[in-house]
C-alpha cells in the first residue's frame, strides 16, 4: 500500500506505505507554485522510517514515486496548504495476517497490495478443528477498514482518525493459489471481530484497549466502535449474543463501553463451546509468504558472526541497536540463536565466546570476495 | 531468557518447513518439523509457565508482531509467557540445524510493559507490579495454541484481562489459567480437541548453520561489489569442512532482483540494498 492521507484542512498528514514493502525506494518529488510558475524543490530519497519534515513550503504538490522490485506506483497529491505535518509512517507487520473480509471467495485482490491476486480455496468446513484460539489488536489502514466491511467507521471530521481491528477467532490456516507469491494461506476463523477507532490517539495508545478507552472518554472524542460474528451461525442460542452486539454497536466507545466489550467475549466463549461443532470457518486473513525473509536472515547471519568477532554473547548481541533496515527486512534473533549455539557449541545465552571462537566467527565472516 | 526452548511461530510453509527458519540452511527438509505426538501424550505431561523476556524482533517471530510496531519507545520490555503442556522431540537428523523441536498445547501470552527496576526487572512480576502500582502502560495479546472451543471458558479472565491491560490482577488470572488448563488436557476425553503444535526449538551444537552462516553475508559483499554470480571468486580461509553453499548465493542474488537485470550485473540501487543488508550492525 502507498497511500497519502490528508486531513480535512488539506495537510498532507501521512504518506503510508504499506508493511510489505521491502527494499522499497521512495523519491519525493516537491515542486512549488509562485504564482503561474512551478519551482521545483529538490528531489530526496526517504527511508520509510524517516520522519523528515516541512520539506514543503505553501501550495506545494507532492509526487511520490515508489519501486518496488517490479512494480513502479506513481501517485500526486497537491497540497494548498503547507506541508508542515508530513510524516512517513511504515505499518508494521499485522496480526501475522492480513485482514480480508469475511465474504472473500474464488479469486480476490490482495488489500494493500496493489496487483497482487490470490485464490481463495474453497473449504471444508465440516469439522472444523482450529488449530488454535488468538485475541490480538492491530492497527490498519482505512482502506482494509472498508475492505472488511468496517467501513462505516471511516471519519472525515476534524483530526486524526486511527483504526484499529481486535479479532477474537479460533483459527486454522489453508494454502491457497497465488499467480505471484509461493506460500500463501488463507486464515479461516470464527469468533468476532471488532472494529475501533480512534479520533486523535497515538497508536502508542491501542495497545491497550483500556488505555483507548479512557482517552476516549477524558477528551470526549469522537471515538466509536462496529462489531460482527465470524463464521457463527445464527439461531436461537446466538440470540443473547447479537443482542449484546447491536448493544455495542449503539455505543459511544468509552470505558463503559469495555464492560459491554468483556460481557460479549464471555458470551461468545459460552456460544461456542455448546455450538462450536456446528460452526462455519470463514476466510479472516491472508498468510503471505514476506520476500524480505532471506534478506532477514542474511543480513543476521552477518551480524551474528560480527557479535561473536567482537566478544559478545548471544544476551549481549540481541540487547545492541539495528541500524537502519530496509522495509520489512529485520534482525532475527532465531539465526543469531542458532549461530551462536554452532560457533559456541553451547545454548547458554548468557556465554561468551573463547579466543578461539571468536577468531572462527572471523574466519567464517571474513572469507571474501 | 529464561525457559528451555528458544520460543518460535509453528506456522509452515506449504512444504511443511517452519516459516519463522526458512533460509537458514538451504534444505528445507531440514528445518520440516517431525510428525506431532498424539494429543494423549500431553495428559500427564502437566502445565507449567515458562517467561521469555524477548527483543522486539523476537516477538514477532512468536507471532506477536503487532504488539511491536505500537511502539517500541513505549514499551521498554517484551516477555512472551507459556502457560503449556509441552514435548520435546530430539532431531532424528543430524544435519538439521534444530537438535529438539518443542510441541505445546496451551496459551502463549506476548506481553509488552515498561520495565521495572530491581530484582523484578524483566519479569512478568516486575511489570505487572510496575504497571498496578505506577500506572504504567502495558499490553498484552495471546494466542491458544493446539487448544480447542472448550478452553474457551477457561479463558474468560485473561480475556477480560487483555482489555483493560496486563497488571497484577493478570498474574493471578493466568494462576488460575494454569489450574484450569492442567486439569482441561489431563482429562482423556479432551484429547481429540488438542492439535499439538510446533512452540520452540533448541538449536544444535555443530556445524550445521556455518555454511550458511559465511554464504549468506558472501553474496551481499559479492553484489555490494558488483560482481555478477557467475564470476564470485571462490570463498578463502574459510575452517575446514565449511564452504559457500551456491544454492543460498543464487537465491541472495534472485532475492535482490539481479538475476533479472540483463545482463545480471548489479545495479546501484542492488548495490546500495546490499550495502544497507551488510552495515546492520552492531
Amino acid at each position: 500500500m502507498l497511500a497519502i492521507e490528508h486531513n480535512t484542512a488539506g495537510y498532507i498528514r501521512e504518506i503510508v506505505l504499506g508493511h510489505h514493502f521491502s527494499g522499497i525506494d521512495i523519491h519525493f518529488v516537491w515542486s512549488q507554485s509562485w504564482g503561474s510558475s512551478l519551482r521545483p524543490l529538490p528531489t530526496f530519497t526517504l527511508h520509510p522510517n524517516d520522519k523528515r519534515l516541512d520539506r514543503a513550503g505553501l501550495y506545494s504538490r507532492l509526487r511520490l514515486r515508489a519501486s518496488v522490485r517490479r512494480h513502479r506506483f506513481d501517485l500526486t497529491h497537491s497540497s494548498w496548504w503547507m506541508t508542515t505535518h508530513t510524516q512517513v509512517l511504515k505499518r508494521g507487520r499485522i496480526m501475522n495476517y492480513i485482514p480480508i473480509s469475511t465474504d472473500s471467495k474464488g479469486a480476490i485482490d490482495v488489500p494493500d497490495r496493489p496487483g497482487m491476486k490470490v485464490t481463495l480455496a474453497d473449504a471444508d468446513t465440516a469439522g472444523f478443528t482450529p488449530a488454535g484460539m488468538t485475541l490480538k489488536v492491530a492497527a490498519v489502514s482505512a482502506s482494509i477498514m472498508t475492505d472488511i466491511g468496517l467501513g462505516g467507521l471511516l471519519w472525515s471530521g476534524s483530526g486524526n482518525a486511527t483504526y484499529f481491528v481486535l479479532d477474537y477467532v479460533a483459527t486454522q490456516n489453508l494454502a491457497v493459489a497465488s499467480s505471484s507469491l509461493e506460500n500463501v494461506y488463507q486464515v479461516m476463523g470464527v469468533g468476532l471481530r471488532l472494529g475501533f477507532r480512534g479520533i486523535g490517539l497515538s497508536t502508542q495508545m491501542s495497545a491497550s484497549l483500556g488505555a483507548l478507552a479512557a482517552t476516549a472518554t477524558l477528551n470526549n472524542t469522537a471515538s466509536s466502535l462496529q462489531a460482527y460474528l465470524v463464521g457463527t451461525q445464527l439461531n436461537m442460542g446466538s440470540l443473547p449474543l447479537v443482542q449484546s452486539l447491536i448493544n455495542l454497536g449503539l455505543s459511544t466507545f468509552n470505558v463503559d463501553t469495555l464492560r459491554q466489550v468483556g460481557g460479549v467475549f464471555t458470551q461468545l466463549a459460552d456460544y461456542l463451546t455448546q455450538n462450536g461443532a456446528s460452526a462455519t470457518p470463514v476466510p479472516i486473513g491472508l498468510i503471505l509468504n514476506e520476500n524480505a525473509q532471506f534478506e532477514s536472515v542474511a543480513t543476521s547471519y552477518g551480524y551474528a558472526l560480527r557479535c561473536i568477532g567482537k566478544g559478545y554473547s548471544w544476551q549481549k548481541a540481541t540487547a545492541q541497536k539495528t541500524n537502519s533496515l530496509p522495509a520489512g527486512v529485520q534482525r532475527l534473533d532465531a539465526v543469531l540463536a542458532a549461530t551462536y549455539a554452532s560457533v559456541l557449541g553451547s545454548t547458554d545465552q548468557t556465554a561468551s565466546p573463547t579466543k578461539t571462537q571468536i577468531q572462527y566467527a572471523n574466519q567464517l565472516y571474513n572469507c571474501g570476495p | 531468557m529464561g525457559g528451555t526452548y528458544l520460543p518460535i511461530s509453528g506456522v509452515v510453509m506449504s512444504d511443511g518447513s517452519l516459516a519463522a527458519l526458512q533460509g537458514l540452511v538451504s534444505s528445507p527438509a531440514l528445518v520440516t518439523p517431525p510428525g506431532a505426538p498424539p494429543p494423549g501424550s500431553f495428559t500427564s505431561t502437566g502445565v507449567s509457565v515458562s517467561s521469555f523476556q524477548v527483543s522486539a524482533q523476537m516477538m514477532a517471530t512468536a507471532g506477536f508482531g503487532s504488539l511491536v510496531s505500537f511502539s517500541t519507545q513505549a514499551y521498554t520490555v517484551f516477555l512472551i509467557i507459556d502457560v503449556m503442556a509441552t514435548l520435546g522431540v530430539p532431531s532424528t537428523n543430524k544435519t538439521s540445524p534444530i537438535a529438539t523441536w518443542y510441541y505445546g498445547v496451551g496459551v502463549r501470552v506476548a506481553l509488552a510493559g515498561v520495565n521495572a527496576s530491581g530484582s523484578a526487572a524483566g519479569t512478568m512480576q516486575g511489570v505487572a507490579a510496575n504497571a498496578t502500582l505506577n500506572a504504567k502502560a502495558s499490553a498484552f495479546q495471546f494466542d491458544g495454541i493446539g487448544v480447542g472451543f472448550g478452553v474457551l471458558p477457561l479463558l474468560t479472565g485473561l480475556v477480560d484481562s487483555t482489555i483493560v491491560g496486563f497488571d497484577a490482577g493478570t498474574v493471578g488470572q493466568l494462576a488460575g489459567v494454569v489450574v484450569d488448563i492442567t486439569t482441561y488436557i489431563a482429562n482423556p476425553a479432551n484429547a481429540s480437541q488438542l492439535t499439538p503444535q510446533i512452540i520452540g526449538v533448541v538449536f544444535a551444537t555443530q556445524t550445521q548453520v556455518q555454511n550458511a552462516a559465511a554464504s549468506w553475508p558472501f553474496a551481499l559483499r559479492g553484489i555490494s561489489q558488483g560482481t555478477m554470480l557467475g564470476q564470485l571468486p571462490a570463498a578463502k580461509n574459510l575452517p575446514s569442512g565449511i564452504s559457500i553453499d551456491p544454492t543460498l548465493t543464487t537465491t541472495m542474488y534472485n532475492t535482490l532482483g539481479v538475476s533479472s537485470n540483463d545482463p545480471p550485473i548489479p545495479n546501484s540501487s542492488q548495490k546500495a540494498a546490499a550495502n544497507q543488508l551488510i552495515n546492520s550492525g552492531p
